[in-house]
């Protein structure tokens, strides 16, 4: 067990409040870890800033949130740090009817959420979500670290002479008397908190556990009647389990976490790991399948079999839609959780200049000329490869080109399932545009039609009408997809990112199937060197460009201007920006249908 | 029966709007509550006195502690991920030419050891030789000038960035150099152990070799050597956890965190400015602006009970992030009604925008010395409070 990775400096805890700190350097570290941090579950956490320990979290198949506090420190024959564990329910989960019938009004009310993130600031509130008791142990004499629940099977409360409310002038039943007020499956719960805990210190520490020791003693059940409160013997067998995991050689153990009558005990088994068996009940616990990882080396990962892919992201939308700005907030909101990430892009035209655009925060990878989905098995596959070995991204964001036909890519994305795991397709669509450029071009709605995630930009330049209307044709389109709306793009990352909301909506896309091949008679020509302007001309001559020109963008010179400027024109609307960088040759790229793009050259050039 | 009973389910749908409402309150649903034993006593405002000050100006020397992100990344994922050891990635200026993941701090210190702190030419040509990737090395540092009430003014360094060659450079630039050596700097602050803060520290020395150092609690026994090594003479003071008081309206506070690379803790610099209110500055901030304006309303006394600035790296921590609601910065920050901001790079440049775009009081950079844009306070930008 290699303690010093979870405790600084080095040493071994010297008090019972430096186990405080562990649990703390537990939770912290192993967010830190993009990878392992998903294989284990985690699911999100937030530290409550307040001196003494406090964390929320999520945890992976659970749709509410863990809490966890700090409850005492003791220094006895070893030092214990006790906790209590909290679970508040998401208020549409089955599990949310097992609380209490004020827990669960809570759960239903609007200020929920903020009364989760303070609890430790509502002690009343936070009670009736109680699940059990978590402890961590250290031993000076033995250096055994252990770490233990102490939970019910099943917390119950009957309503003696039920519940009567007064309803429309009649009294009525909301609970028949004798029926359970409550029934939280606190071990259940409390369980799947000492597991994550314990996984990721098997993982930190670099050991399995040394030993499992488990106790039960009978529990009673609370009954109310009038007012009264009473523990009476219940009629089912319920029980109250003490669970241990001890880290580190130490047979003579007494684990803080004990009934305290020995004579109580009506069932005590405790197994030792010597090899891979997995106890038996014992198999939920996920750390029995976490490797011990010697060196945290993306090449060990692999041979040790844990899911090192990164996820893939195919971004795409017609021309314009604001593919670019979105991936910047992509870029910058997974930076921000120190997840790194690099885009492959593709755009019609021989510049790059997307790649100019998104700054060096990440790595952009521009492939040659010519629609993602033509040349997939090859150079896709060579440039991810490529990219792979050189910077081991967390995360891969293909953005397509602005007329490639994701439903083509999503048809050959099986050649890539070795190197990347495929996440979700984020279709951007212009509110502007919309109409247009779904009953013009088969691949504006096929776009639409492969998208998990769609995301209607620049609602801000429409009435709510129009959108109504948009989101109506989406959904004929596409009645499974998640849609959201922004304005220049932006949009809330947590939201794809965090949620699982993303991810219970994939399984669809494995039943898509590709069309043939599509493609519209789309095709683009860059014009080098620009000679200098006036802005007013230049004006004029881009609003006389033929109709089928979807895309202009490029680097322009004006008369009286220092530097070139960042000219973007989307079906008729431009923008004219400032242009901070270098690259100063001037171009322009258009993008539309074939046959008028010479018309356009030669209204520019005129 | 069953017309005499409410589904469960209809109740709460129904009741939902009106919790301690009446309806409930009737049924003595509230009964059996009292025996829960009370986990934890609700926690109340417990407010430390640091004294006040009339204003402060923070000059940023460098907050470009690299230059190329793709190439940092690459390299702290090629050497194993984000927990592996600082002083193994064979980083300037601790190499011994074994290559990626392949340093150790004793090996790499051993060669420019005895060239520490005056003759960092030299030692920045034999950690040419041994290091990888030593162009990208920058480093952040920053000058803060405290106004005092009766006028006295007082000047701390906060970190000493990272590559000699680039800090000795921003040190000229800014002046530093003089000041440090003319003792008009009282002391040093270290935000963290992190290379980027940190590793520069001989270039400091180089000017004042007995300037007072605060560090954190927590640096690891290489970093704990590197100051000593370094040809340090003067006192080393190590800030517990919470707050230490400095001078009249200046304290730092040490968030004892796991930080990536194997580092813990971090410290930050709060200032109570006279009528204004709390002004933080902070190097990145690792521990998050949620924690970071919670922990200073808990614990600090400030005037006008008003967040009034803050300086330094403004992001969500990687800790905060199961609500969607509070990881948009962009929204929380708002919460906090902040009266003058000032971002560095590690806020993010969309974000940094979209502050401006929604109308907070961001103070913008003039992006010079190789800051590139100006969305943010870059290397030799001032930003005052109180003044």
């Amino acid at each position: 067990m290699k303690i010093e990775r979870i405790f600084p400096s080095g040493r071994a805890p010297q008090k019972a409040k430096d186990l405080q700190i562990i649990l703390k350097n537990i939770i912290t570290l192993i967010n830190y870890q993009p990878v392992i941090r998903t294989q284990l579950n985690w699911a999100g956490t937030f530290r409550i800033p307040q001196k003494n320990e406090a964390w929320t979290f999520k945890i992976k198949g659970f749709k509410g949130i863990f809490a966890i506090s700090h409850n005492r420190s003791l220094t006895k024959a070893s030092y214990v740090v006790l906790f209590d564990l909290f679970y508040f329910p998401e208020k549409d989960e089955e599990i949310a009817e097992k609380f209490s019938i004020k827990a669960e009004l809570h759960a239903n009310s609007t200020n929920y959420t903020e009364m989760i993130r303070k609890f430790t600031e509502h002690p009343n509130f936070a009670s009736l979500f109680y699940i059990g008791e978590l402890a961590l142990q250290f031993n000076p004499h033995t250096q055994a670290l252990s770490i233990g629940i102490n939970a019910v099977s099943e917390d119950v409360v009957i309503a003696k002479n039920g519940i009567k409310i007064e309803k429309n002038g009649q009294e009525k039943y909301l609970l028949y008397p004798g029926e359970k007020e409550q029934s939280i499956p606190s071990f259940y719960l409390s369980s799947a908190v000492l597991n994550i805990i314990a996984s990721s210190m098997c993982f930190l520490v670099d050991a399995k556990p040394f030993a499992i020791n488990m106790k039960k003693i009978a529990t009673t059940v609370t009954e109310i009647s009038d007012g009264k409160i009473k523990k009476v013997k219940s009629k089912e067998s319920l029980h109250r389990i003490f669970l241990n995991i001890v880290f580190g050689k130490d047979n003579n153990e007494i684990f803080f976490l004990s009934p305290t009558k020995k004579s109580e005990i009506i069932e005590e088994k405790t197994w030792t790991i010597k090899d891979e068996t997995i106890p038996e009940g014992f198999f939920f616990f996920t750390f029995f399948k976490t490797p011990p990882v010697q060196n945290i080396s993306p090449i060990d990962k692999n041979l040790l079999g844990i899911n090192s892919k990164p996820p893939m992201f195919i971004v795409t939308g017609f021309l314009g839609a604001g593919k670019t700005t979105f991936i910047k907030q992509v870029l910058e909101f997974k930076r921000q959780k120190y997840h790194f990430g690099v885009v492959i892009q593709n755009e019609i035209g021989e510049v790059g200049l997307d790649e100019n655009i998104i700054d060096s925060e990440c790595k952009v990878i521009s492939m040659d000329e010519g629609c993602v989905c033509c040349s997939l098995a090859g150079n896709l596959r060579k440039g991810i490869k490529k990219i792979l070995n050189e910077f081991i991204p967390d995360f891969v964001i293909l953005e397509t080109t602005g007329v490639a036909n994701p439903l083509n890519i999503l048809a050959e994305i099986d050649a890539l399932c070795d190197i990347v795991a495929f996440d979700s397709v984020i279709t951007i669509v212009d509110a502007l545009n919309f109409e247009k450029s779904t009953t013009e071009f088969v691949i504006a709605r096929d776009q639409i039609a492969a998208a998990d995630i769609i995301i209607i930009n620049k609602i801000d330049c429409i009435e709510d009408e129009e959108l109504k209307k948009i989101k109506a044709s989406i959904q004929k389109i596409n009645d499974k997809a998640i849609i959201e709306t922004s304005e220049f793009g932006h949009v809330n990352n947590g939201l794809f990112f965090i949620d699982d909301k993303l991810h219970q909506n994939k399984k669809k896309l494995i039943t898509l199937r590709a069309k043939s091949h599509v493609h519209e008679k789309i095709a683009s020509l860059t014009i080098k060197d620009m000679p200098s302007i006036e802005l007013n001309d230049f004006i004029k001559k881009f609003n006389n460009v033929p109709t089928g020109i979807l895309r202009m963008k490029g680097l322009l010179q004006f008369k009286g201007e220092d530097n070139p400027m960042l000219v973007q024109y989307v079906s008729g609307k431009y923008e004219i920006s400032k242009w901070d960088t270098d690259f100063n040759e001037t171009f322009l790229v258009i993008i539309g249908k074939e046959e008028d793009l010479s018309e356009a050259k030669r209204i520019l050039l005129s | 029966m069953s017309d005499n009973k409410i589904n469960r389910k209809d109740f709460i749908k129904g009741a939902a709007i009106g919790i301690g409402g009446a309806t409930i309150a009737a049924m003595g649903l509230y009964s059996y509550s009292p025996m829960r034993k009370s986990h934890f006593k609700a926690k109340t405002r417990k407010l430390q006195d640091f004294g006040v000050c009339k204003s402060i100006k923070v000059t940023n020397i460098s907050e470009t502690s690299w230059f190329d992100n793709a190439t940092l990344m690459g390299d702290i994922k090629k050497a194993g991920g984000l927990l592996v050891n600082q002083y193994e990635y064979n980083w300037p200026p601790f190499g011994n030419g074994k290559g990626l993941g392949k340093g150790s701090y004793s090996e790499g210190i051993e060669k420019i050891k005895h060239l520490l702190p005056n003759r960092l030419d030299e030692a920045w040509e034999i950690i040419k030789k041994n290091c990888i990737n030593i162009d990208n090395a920058g480093g952040f540092a920053a000058l803060v000038e405290i106004e005092e009430l009766d006028g006295k003014k007082r000047k701390f360094l906060l970190d000493s960035g990272w590559s000699y060659k680039w800090m000795d450079e921003c040190f000229k630039r800014e002046g530093i150099d003089k000041m440090l050596a003319n003792g008009e700097i009282e002391a040093l602050i270290i935000s963290h152990e992190h290379f980027d803060h940190f590793w520069g520290l001989p270039v400091t020395l180089k000017y004042k070799p007995d300037i007072t150092i605060y560090i954190p609690e927590g640096f690891y026994s290489e970093g704990l050597s590197y100051i000593k090594d370094s040809g340090h003479r003067g006192k080393l003071i190590i800030n517990k956890a919470g707050l230490t008081k400095m001078t009249p309206g200046f304290g730092l506070y040490n968030f004892n965190v796991p930080i990536i690379c194997r580092v813990f803790g971090e410290q930050s610099m709060f200032f109570n400015i006279k009528d204004k209110g709390l002004v933080s500055v902070t190097g990145c901030c690792h521990q998050g602006i949620i924690q970071f304006c919670d922990t200073a309303y808990k614990e600090l006394k400030y005037d006008n009970d008003k967040l009034h600035g803050i300086y330094g790296g403004l992001h969500i921590s990687p800790f905060e992030d199961w609500d969607p609601k509070y990881d948009d910065l962009v929204i929380s920050l708002g919460n906090y009604g902040f009266e003058k901001i000032g971002c560095n790079h590690c806020t993010g440049l969309l974000c940094a925008k979209k502050f401006i775009e929604r109308g907070y009081p961001v103070v913008q950079g003039t992006a010079r010395f190789r800051t590139k844009d100006k969305s943010y306070l870059g290397n030799g930008d001032v930003i005052s409070f109180g003044v």
